[in-house]
């Protein structure tokens, strides 16, 4: 985030805020901040979106270190060296400008070098959380006071930590269900030699560390992962996990081939296999999945509006790979995009979230939402896969503010858009 | 011509032309020989025993001391692996020790190819088996890793070197990498095996209840968890994973009460690890000043400064070019009081890098530490503010160097101006807190003592200043034993510290509970008897005697002892 902001006028335009308030980067005379990865989230439902913004390490020029590898390479340093910094969280007063609240919500009483978040309900209350992934450190889970303020009960809840107590290199996000258990699960990229996590919501926003009976564990320990998404590549109504990897520390065998920037791994899709407790594989997915690239932001989205989400990585020192969804004999679909505001003014209502509700087959809940991956933003309209029927019985959209509406008759194979007040309240 | 070719004929029959042309040929057979040999020979080697080329780790940025570590070990290695004569035995010695080597330095991948040798040429020796699975464990290939372990648990079975750690480690590595494929039965049947052996053996009872736990067994799973405690009590991050089974069986209540708390910034609870001395002997090979700064660091952070130092002292030896190391050195040997050292290391490495706040700051205290060299710190630090007006860390060294030279006016104005301009940091807070402290204005510094801990209730270090400081504070009316104990004594139970430990036992005594008092600061005195090096170790005698005396310890500065 930079000093100032920009406003988006509605028109295509954008106009420049100077000092928008809280939101400014650093007051002068503070060193820059180490700003990562952003959520949007109405934490007070005043029907205005707030900000959460990462921050990472507290670092300067003057104060930089040079770090070593096992055998005294010059190398990446850790998380360690420098002190952990603490998020911000930035109250919207509307007119483009925003209010510092950090303190006064409690995010700045806690500290943690934060690379990625989500804002979802964990708990199952009604009101947003924030996951927020730590490099090495503990994650935080703040949990909604509906008052204004946060607590973090990360130890509490069992996301803070693997299932062996210990602490990862957090980093890549998704706050998704995974099970279609109508709960957020969580999942978190890590560095080579620990594993990617899955965190299965027991309920309440308990969590329970579920990497290894969902097979993740032995797939995901040679890859350093940054970006992920729950993308549902073929429709089958199981969130898939898309990861672009991407070592930190130097690849011996790439360095021995000269390669400019020996750290290349390939990104790796995970298909969720299904059933109430997930198990995953890793699949070959295309050409892709064999180029090694140095992986770090990925987004999702569909972007041809044909069913198929598709993907958009962000690489170090390589080129944007665009990925577009050519999975053969995909399910069906139905596409969501989920609005609120006045006509004319209608924004996409970030937070919501839709469930389909389906006779003799699991109800799919997924969220409206931008957040989450690693330093990405992707295409906040909902694709629900089908599998092989298009039939469902309706529609539960819960919006920010609690209140829940409920749609029937929306097509499948197509995008369709739930504007907030067009529905019967439930 | 006829003649001619006689001639030629009878010179090629002649005895000395013959041995001519036999050398010439000689010669040039042995010219090519030596020139193709090294290829030539490593090829028959390896032929004849089967062995696999080896990776040469690239190397050209390492340390020079690693460097040539490194290719010395592979020269060795290279050179008795040719040796037609040397039996394999030892030639798989050889292999072995330059793999132990590239693991050492991290390059499992180098090592996979040199153990895999090793083993091949010396089938009875288990280390070989063994430290092939840890390199390929390490290098993210745990289904490989299976059967070389497998190999070594079988081998030890017979050898008579092969202790029990050894055997049960080998069992843990077994178990770990079943789970990890997600193989439960296996790893649960192994860590069985390893609990029938040793019934308290840590690692394999969590694993044990993980392994239930996810089979659904809760009560099993508890169980373990509940022998694991007893083992070992003071392991917090057994307690989290109670908390979190009980969190899984959906006991919130019980999962609370097991649940740790972790303070801000908390990098986490140390995990349990299975013994593994054969691992560990490895590291010791690893000769880089990386891994010395490494130890010294450890030494450091539980403030063993005395233990610190020869291991700063060797990472400068290794690479005196390291700022970082040369850095660590200076400012463990301020800790110590040995000012004048530290300051010659430290002026050596701002020399090295000018560039650097951490060297610039660390010098401007150590000149600050002595009253001949106390100007040029002031005089250091006001340049730098001048240079750098924005820098949070020039505005830090002010106020601490301020602090040192008992100018508590001007660190109170530092931390003040560091607090509005980063009013989410702690330490500026606490620097006013403490600069108030300093200045005998004991009820503001507890306002902002206060005000720290309503800002960051879960700042274990704040709130143990914050104890100490109502424990000792020379004003009277400040002082408050009963709010002291109730800050410190939990964080007590969830940690064992010298320091949290001596601020309970003088939060006790402001509340005439001498005898307990006496009791807790008896047993730190006790743990520090192991402990010398211990900073906070230096004046539990000197509280215990003011206890029994029951004399006040005030401090002027929290664990600062007030001037008698």
């Amino acid at each position: 985030m930079t000093r100032d902001e920009t406003r988006r006028n509605g028109n295509g335009t954008f106009t420049e805020v100077p000092d928008a308030g809280g939101a400014a980067d650093n007051p002068p005379g503070t060193p820059p901040a180490w700003h990562t990865s952003a959520a949007f989230i109405d934490y007070d439902r005043d029907g205005r979106l707030d900000l959460f913004v990462c921050r990472y390490l507290s670092w300067t020029f003057e104060g930089h270190h040079q770090c070593r590898s096992k055998a005294g390479n010059p190398d990446y340093c850790g998380p360690q060296t420098y002190t952990a910094d603490r998020s911000r969280l930035y109250h919207n007063l509307g007119n483009g400008r925003f209010a510092d609240v950090s303190v006064a919500s409690g995010i700045a009483s806690k500290a943690g070098p934060a690379l990625g978040v989500s804002a979802a309900d964990l708990n199952g209350d009604g009101w947003p959380d924030l996951f927020v992934a730590n490099d090495g450190a503990p994650n935080h889970v703040w949990i909604n006071q509906k008052n204004g303020t946060f607590k973090e009960e990360g130890m509490l809840r069992g996301a803070a930590v693997n299932a062996d107590g210990a602490p990862e290199a957090n980093m890549g996000v998704i706050a998704a269900d995974f099970s279609n258990h109508g709960l957020f699960d969580l999942f978190v990229t890590h560095l080579r030699n620990e594993h990617s996590t899955l965190w299965r919501n027991l309920g309440n926003g308990q969590f329970d560390d579920a990497t290894q009976a969902s097979g993740l564990d032995a797939p995901t320990r040679p890859f350093t992962g940054f970006g992920a998404v729950p993308v549902d590549y073929d429709n089958d109504g199981w969130l898939d996990i898309f990861a672009a990897n991407g070592e930190v520390r130097v690849i011996d065998e790439q360095a021995r081939q000269g390669l400019a920037l020996p750290l290349r791994q390939r990104a790796m899709l995970l298909r969720n296999m299904g059933g109430d407790r997930p198990r995953f594989q890793d699949v070959p997915g295309g050409d892709y999945l064999r180029v090694e690239d140095v992986g770090r932001g990925v987004a999702m989205g569909d972007l041809n509006n044909d069913g198929g989400v598709d993907l958009v990585v962000a690489n170090n020192n390589g080129p944007v790979r665009l990925l577009l969804n050519q999975t053969p004999d995909r399910g069906h679909w139905l596409g969501l995009r989920l609005t609120e505001g006045p006509p004319g003014h209608r924004r996409d209502s970030l937070g919501a979230t839709a469930t389909l509700h389906r006779t003799g087959r699991p109800s799919l809940f997924r969220r409206c939402a931008t957040d989450g991956s690693y330093l990405s933003s992707s295409d906040p309209r909902i694709v629900f896969g089908l599998g092989d029927s298009t039939s469902y019985d309706w529609i539960a959209v819960q919006w920010p503010d609690g209140s829940r509406e409920k749609f029937t008759g929306v097509a499948a194979g197509r995008y369709t858009e739930l504007a907030k007040g067009t529905g019967s309240r439930i | 011509m006829n003649s001619l070719k006689n001639a030629i004929g009878a010179l090629l029959r002649s005895r000395i032309v013959g041995f001519a042309l036999v050398m010439v040929a000689t010669f040039a057979i042995l010219t090519v020989g030596i020139q193709l040999w090294p290829s030539v020979s490593m090829s028959i080697a390896r032929r004849l025993t089967h062995t696999e080329p080896l990776i040469t780790p690239k190397t050209d940025t390492l340390e020079p001391g690693v460097r040539e570590h490194m290719a010395a070990v592979r020269q060795r290695t290279d050179t008795i692996v040719r040796d037609m004569t040397v039996q394999d035995r030892l030639k798989g010695l050889a292999y072995g020790e330059l793999g132990k080597v590239y693991l050492a330095y991290d390059f499992p991948e180098a090592a996979v190819p040199c153990l895999r040798n090793a083993a091949k040429l010396d089938p009875t020796e288990f280390r070989w088996p063994y430290l092939l699975a840890e390199a390929l464990e390490r290098a993210s290939k745990t289904e490989e890793s299976l059967r070389p372990m497998a190999v070594a648990v079988k081998l030890m079975e017979k050898d008579v070197t092969a202790n029990a750690v050894d055997h049960l480690a080998a069992l843990c590595f077994l178990g770990q990498a079943a789970m990890r494929l997600n193989k439960p039965a296996e790893a649960n049947q192994t860590f069985q095996a390893v609990l029938k052996l040793a019934p308290g053996n840590l690692f394999a009872l969590l694993k044990s209840g993980q392994l239930a736990s996810q089979s659904g067994d809760g009560t099993a799973a508890l169980g373990f968890l509940e022998r694991a405690l007893k083992q070992a009590p003071n392991q917090l991050v057994i307690r989290q994973l109670l908390a979190n089974e009980y969190r899984r069986q959906g006991n919130t209540a019980k999962a609370a009460e097991f649940a740790v708390s972790l303070p801000s910034g908390s990098r986490g609870l140390p995990s349990v690890e299975f013994p593994d001395p054969l691992a560990q002997q490895i590291e010791t090979l690893n000769l880089s000043g990386t891994r010395q700064n490494r130890l010294g660091l450890r030494q450091a952070k539980l403030g063993r400064d005395g233990d610190a130092l020869p291991y700063f002292v060797r990472a400068v030896a290794a690479d005196p070019k390291s700022v970082n190391f040369l850095l660590n050195l200076g400012t463990t040997l301020l800790a110590l009081g040995r000012v004048e050292d530290a300051q010659k290391r430290l002026e050596e490495a701002r020399r090295m890098d000018p560039a650097s706040g951490n060297v610039r700051s660390a010098l401007c205290l150590a000149w600050a530490a002595r009253p001949a060299t106390s100007q040029k710190a002031i005089d250091e630090v006001m340049a730098w503010r001048k240079e750098q007006p924005d820098s949070i860390d020039a505005l830090s060294t002010q106020a601490q160097v301020s602090m040192r030279l008992e100018r508590y006016g001007d660190a109170l104005n530092a931390y003040r101006e560091a607090a509005r301009i980063a009013p989410s940091e702690a330490w500026p807070l606490q620097g006013t807190a403490r600069a108030l402290s300093a200045l005998g204005r004991y009820p503001a510094a507890l306002a902002e003592y206060e005000e720290l801990q309503k800002v960051n209730p879960d700042d274990a270090d704040n709130a143990t200043e914050l104890a100490r400081f109502l424990a000792t504070c020379p004003d009277a009316k400040v002082r408050n034993g009963a709010r002291s104990v109730a800050l410190a004594q939990p964080l007590l139970a969830s940690d064992y510290s010298v320091v949290r430990a001596e601020t309970v036992a003088l939060g006790l005594a402001q509340t005439g509970r001498l005898d307990q008092a006496m009791d807790l600061q008896k047993k730190a005195v006790e743990y520090c008897r192991d402990q010398p090096a211990v900073a906070a170790c230096m004046r539990t005698v000197a509280v215990l005697r003011s206890l029994e005396a029951r004399q006040p310890w005030l401090e002027k500065l929290p664990f600062q002892r007030e001037k008698p």
